[in-house]
């Protein structure tokens, strides 16, 4: 048992929920000029948060698990279940949340709308953790879609035309995936019996020999259902139109809400659902593979257009994800590492961009690559930060992006598709070719619009902006210099491997 | 290992890496510009002081960063190390004291941190992190003086780089893959068994840091653009990487591969030839050099062709090829050293000029100088070796000499029309001269000191043979040559009156389009294939905008309301099929 809080173990998922919930709530019902208050509802939930956390990170590396089951009748249950990749995600959750509620008061200091914005936030990120903790594809499900519909306020947040539309969009597709994911989740059940994450579903062996049609069948519905948030392509196009949202939205939303929710999805299917054996039986992979692999270098290549920065940013977002999802089809336990790995390291490094983004919209009102000239001059703290993020995305040592490529080109190698390293290495150039102009442009031009003067003795920008993207970047950092060391991400993903997908 | 050892072992790269942070706080600058000269010491140490086969295991670090010194490493570190030594006190004096030095300083260190970290570090991940660090830092050497020509210099450089890094780093996958090893002494035994491919990535990544044709674009631009003490360990130290990467990983001596050691043989040569060829136009000093160093990089690559093609030569040549780098990095520092000095000195100029020409006659293999033993070395393991590769390489070795000495006549000659720099010498304290003096002297000393002491303790044989009359005459007919035939050129020039001829630095680079031109033709050419297409406007479109595009319009179709549940149903059936076919 873990020192610190001596619960049940059915108390720990409920606490961890709590944890965010409680908050929002809590924010809803006070009243909407209690900034101080709220502030400290939010920072204190985030902050409890992370104290759990490390505490179940102490219990699961000891061997622990917590389950929590409700059982609802007709043979639905709703099951909270605390194991290492459950954990791996909630860590990496309440880690940037508590970083990007920090960010998020700096941000939106003088916006009117506070309250809303910080409900739905908190809403958010329960949501997250509701999904991380998910025992089973009902439960999951349900989850999955609170997170649509408490994201979609902060989308639209500033309300104009545009943000607007960019709700619709968002709501048009996450509903339609939603539609999809939930037809193959009822057939699955109806099929082979409910789709739990401990252990593969009793009827799926039976499945497998009498029609592994309808198994192929009720995949490829998950996956594209899973895919809409995931931003495979197709499926991506909300994505960039998303961008429309404030910075610390953006933020969440590319590094640990919706997009990662969907890839969490996809991993657990294909690998607690389905199962390694069962996934290479039906041949499941390959396909999977192809998919993400086309969309690594056509996000990367529609990201080489893009002139605006949030939305170059987020066609590498689209393009980053797949390598999760790529590692995951892969079936081998190096290339499942990678993608466990990826999972947390695209995270750190894409919130790091995001955030400085993020600063100089607010700051200097910048949003094009071409207005960057000159801004490593005006903005050093930021921009350091900001290259740190690009050269991680290139999967240059010792940044993290490097280990999640190492690993997934190793995982590929042992899967026997060697085919995937040019893949990767060619991702590698594109992200060069668009994340090294914008560095050179920052760095080595001369400004060419007079930004308002700096004062004296003061911040490039006001410190709480800052020190977010400083921290997310030091971890990106981190986590690729100390790869190796005990509680790095890459040591978590191969300890999830080690205990729970030995290959027979 | 030792407490002391391992301490120092570890610093190797720490200490320059730690340095280049300590510019990032105003406090401890200054202290860095100070000691900068003094980074490469515990790598001196370590050289010393580490046992070959012990090692030093970084745990946590990376992926299990493992450090050591064996084979070829320690004599490339003691020369590496010498040479940024050499390099970071002539910064002193030629970097202006103003706030741009920290920059310069701190990319200065970070570079010397992954080159010392690349030569010790013993497993792949390790080695890959330290070799492009090496790159990226060195852009920032590159393009440190700003300009158009720095930053031309800068993009080729960077692009050319990137490629190479990436082939590298899916050559090092399969390499780790099929040795089923993080260590680079595992991986030469795994690649002689396994196909075609990883050697050759490998070889395509580190052949582009040796400036091998015809990638070497890069190199006559970068090297000459970087402020002179940085051309130095660019073109001394850090080129010696490619070589470094190449004597650890590839298969060499472990078995016969005929057709790549001959291919390999064969591109090595002709660099070193085309390297004279388009060195000889050049007016820049250091641009000369630069030509003159990827040369002599092709004639040692050619040198590991023959090992690879036949392995019998292995213990002979592969520490020939050592040898022969660790002199010529001393030397081509010091030449590239002599640069500043004549620009800056207005007395000791002749005297700056001697030294520079018994450096750059050492490189042409001058009788008695430590070049002509490291190519009586290279020689003899050449004539130990049978098959192709060796009876071509054997009679162009000679040949080549007299190309690199035609090549350094001309490096003087441009050495001594270089103007004295106007302005800044007078702001000069007097006496400050032996901030140059010192490491430029030192150098071409040390490559003199090193060769020969080397050769007196390792093999006596080569020194005898070097002062016969056959070593002596072997050294010195090329040089005598290429004297005559500059004599020759000189005359006609003089009395024919020819023209000057003139071929742009990175010759083939000037054909290579910028990628405006790039866009421009690619229009120009959409258009005229556009023309007979005219009557079917729409296959025109969507075969002219290209793939990214029609994902593009595909986005705006889903925006609309009806367009994301067709396009699911109809992804969801196109994904049945694929997974039903499969």
């Amino acid at each position: 048992m873990t020192p610190l809080l001596l619960l049940p173990g059915w108390g720990y998922p409920l606490l961890l929920l709590a944890c965010s919930l409680v908050p929002a709530v809590t924010i809803f019902l006070l009243p909407r000029d209690a900034q101080r208050l709220r502030n400290l509802v939010n920072l204190g939930g985030a902050g409890l948060k992370l104290l759990v956390v490390m505490a179940m990170l102490w219990g699961v590396y000891q061997g622990q698990s917590y389950s929590f089951a409700l059982p609802l009748g007709a043979g639905l249950e709703l099951l909270l279940h605390i194991d290492a990749l459950a954990l791996l995600f909630i860590t990496l959750s309440a880690l940037l949340w508590f970083v990007t509620t920090i960010y998020a008061i700096a941000y939106l200091q003088d916006d009117g709308e506070q309250r809303r914005f910080f409900g739905f936030f908190s809403l958010c990120v329960a949501s997250t953790v509701g999904i991380a903790l998910s025992g089973n594809l009902f439960t999951f499900f349900i989850f999955y879609e609170l997170l649509t519909l408490s994201t979609l306020p902060l989308v639209a947040h500033q309300g104009d035309d545009k943000s607007l539309a960019a709700g619709r969009t968002y709501l048009r597709y996450t509903l339609s995936g939603s539609a999809v994911l939930l037809l193959g989740i009822l057939w699955l059940e109806v099929a082979a019996g409910s789709g739990s994450f401990l252990e593969p579903p009793l009827g799926m062996a039976v499945l497998a020999q009498e029609s592994p049609i309808t198994l192929t069948v009720i995949f490829a519905l998950l996956i594209a259902g899973l895919g809409v948030k995931a931003a495979i392509m197709p499926l991506h196009g909300w994505l960039p139109a998303a961008m429309v949202a404030p910075a610390p939205v953006s933020a969440l939303l590319h590094a640990v809400a919706v997009v990662k929710a969907g890839a969490f999805g996809i991993v657990r299917v294909v690998f607690d659902v389905y199962g390694i054996e069962l996934m290479q039986a039906l041949h499941l992979g390959l396909p999977l593979t192809i998919v993400a692999s086309a969309t690594i270098l056509l996000g990367s290549l529609i990201a080489l257009r893009q002139e605006e920065i949030k939305r170059r940013l987020a066609y590498s977002t689209v393009s980053q994800v797949s390598y999760i999802v790529l590692g995951a089809s892969l079936l081998t336990p190096l290339g499942f590492i990678g993608c466990l790995a990826h999972l947390v390291h695209q995270g750190i490094m894409k919130i790091t961009l995001f955030f400085c983004a993020g600063i100089f919209q607010k700051k200097l009102g910048i949003h094009r690559i071409d207005e960057m000239d000159g801004l490593g001059a005006r903005m050093p703290l930021t921009m350091l930060a900001f290259s740190a993020g690009a050269l991680g995305m290139i999967g240059l040592p010792p940044m993290a992006g490097f280990i999640s490529k190492w690993y997934l080109g190793l995982g590929s190698l042992q899967a026997g598709q060697g085919w995937v390293i040019p893949v990767l290495v060619g991702s590698s150039l594109l992200n060069a070719a668009y994340f090294l102009p914008p560095l050179y442009r920052a760095w080595f031009r001369p400004a060419r619009v007079d930004w308002p003067e700096r004062p004296a003795g003061r911040w490039e920008a006001p410190l709480w902006l800052i020190l977010p993207g400083v921290f997310a970047a030091m971890a990106a950092l981190g986590a690729g210099v100390f790869a190796a060391f005990p509680v790095s991400p890459l040591e978590w993903a191969r300890l999830i491997v080690a205990r729970e997908y030995t290959l027979p | 290992m030792t407490a002391l050892a391992a301490v120092s072992l570890a610093l190797t790269p720490l200490l320059p890496l730690l340095m280049a942070l300590a510019v990032v706080p105003p406090r401890s600058r200054e202290w860095v510009a100070r000691l900068l000269p003094l980074a490469p010491l515990p790598a001196l140490a370590a050289a010393f002081l580490v046992q070959s086969g012990g090692d030093l295991l970084l745990e946590p670090v990376l992926l299990g960063l493992d450090l050591g010194i064996d084979g070829p490493r320690r004599l490339l570190l003691v020369m590496t190390a010498l040479l940024w030594m050499a390099a970071g006190l002539y910064g002193r004096g030629y970097i202006p004291r103003d706030a741009a030095q920290h920059r310069y300083n701190a990319f200065f260190l970070a570079s010397m941190g992954g080159n010392l970290g690349l030569i010790v570090a013993l497993d792949a991940p390790g080695f890959y992190l330290f070799f492009s660090l090496m790159t990226l830092c060195s852009y920032m050497l590159v393009v440190f003086e700003r300009g158009e020509r720095s930053y031309r210099a800068g993009r080729v450089y960077l692009v050319l780089s990137l490629i190479g890094e990436m082939a590298l780093l899916w050559g090092l996958l399969r390499a780790v893959a099929a040795a089923d090893s993080l260590m680079i002494d595992d991986m030469p035994v795994a690649l002689a068994e396994g196909g075609a491919l990883t050697p050759l990535l490998l070889f395509f990544g580190f052949a582009i840091k040796a400036g091998q044709f015809p990638l070497h674009v890069w190199l006559p631009l970068a090297h000459p653009a970087a402020p002179t003490p940085a051309s130095a360990v660019l073109s001394g130290a850090m080129i010696k990487a490619g070589l470094l990467g190449l004597l650890l990983f590839l298969p060499l001596g472990e078995a016969a591969f005929a057709q790549p050691g001959l291919l390999m043989a064969a591109l090595g040569m002709v660099t070193a030839f085309y390297g004279v060829l388009f060195g000889l136009p050049q007016r820049n000093p250091k641009t000369v050099l630069a030509y003159s160093s990827l040369s002599q990089m092709g004639v040692l690559i050619s040198a590991l062709g023959v090992v690879q093609a036949s392995p019998q030569a292995a213990p002979l040549l592969l520490p020939a090829v050592v040898f022969y780098a660790l002199h010529h990095g001393f030397s081509k520092g010091a030449l590239f050293l002599s640069v500043g000095v004549v620009q800056q000195g207005r007395t000791g100029r002749l005297l700056a000029l001697s030294v520079a020409a018994v450096a750059a006659v050492a490189i042409a293999g001058a009788p008695l100088t430590g070049g002509s033993l490291a190519k009586l070395l290279v020689k003899a393991g050449v004539e130990e070796a049978q098959g192709t590769a060796a009876s071509l390489v054997a009679p162009l070795l000679s040949w080549s000499a007299v190309g690199t000495a035609l090549l350094m006549l001309r490096f003087l000659a441009a050495l001594a029309a270089e103007p004295r720099k106007q302005g800044e010498e007078s702001k000069e304290p007097p006496g400050a001269g032996w901030i140059f003096w010192i490491p430029f002297a030192g150098t071409a000393a040390l490559a003199q000191l090193f060769a020969w002491s080397l050769v007196l303790v390792e093999g006596a044989e080569v020194a005898e043979k070097a002062v016969t009359a056959y070593g002596l005459w072997e050294s010195a007919w090329p040089l005598l040559l290429a004297l005559v035939l500059a004599a020759v050129w000189l005359l006609a020039e003089r009395r024919l009156n020819l023209p000057k001829p003139d071929v742009a630095e990175g010759d083939l680079i000037a054909w290579v389009p910028t990628l405006a031109q790039v866009r421009e033709s690619g229009h120009r050419l959409y258009i005229t294939l556009a023309r007979p297409l005219r009557r079917r406007p729409q296959l025109v479109t969507a075969t002219g905008q290209g793939l990214a595009d029609v994902v593009q319009k595909w986005e705006q179709a889903l925006v609309r309301p009806q367009g994301l549940p067709i396009t699911l149903l109809l992804l969801s059936g196109l994904l049945l099929l694929v997974i039903l076919a499969s």
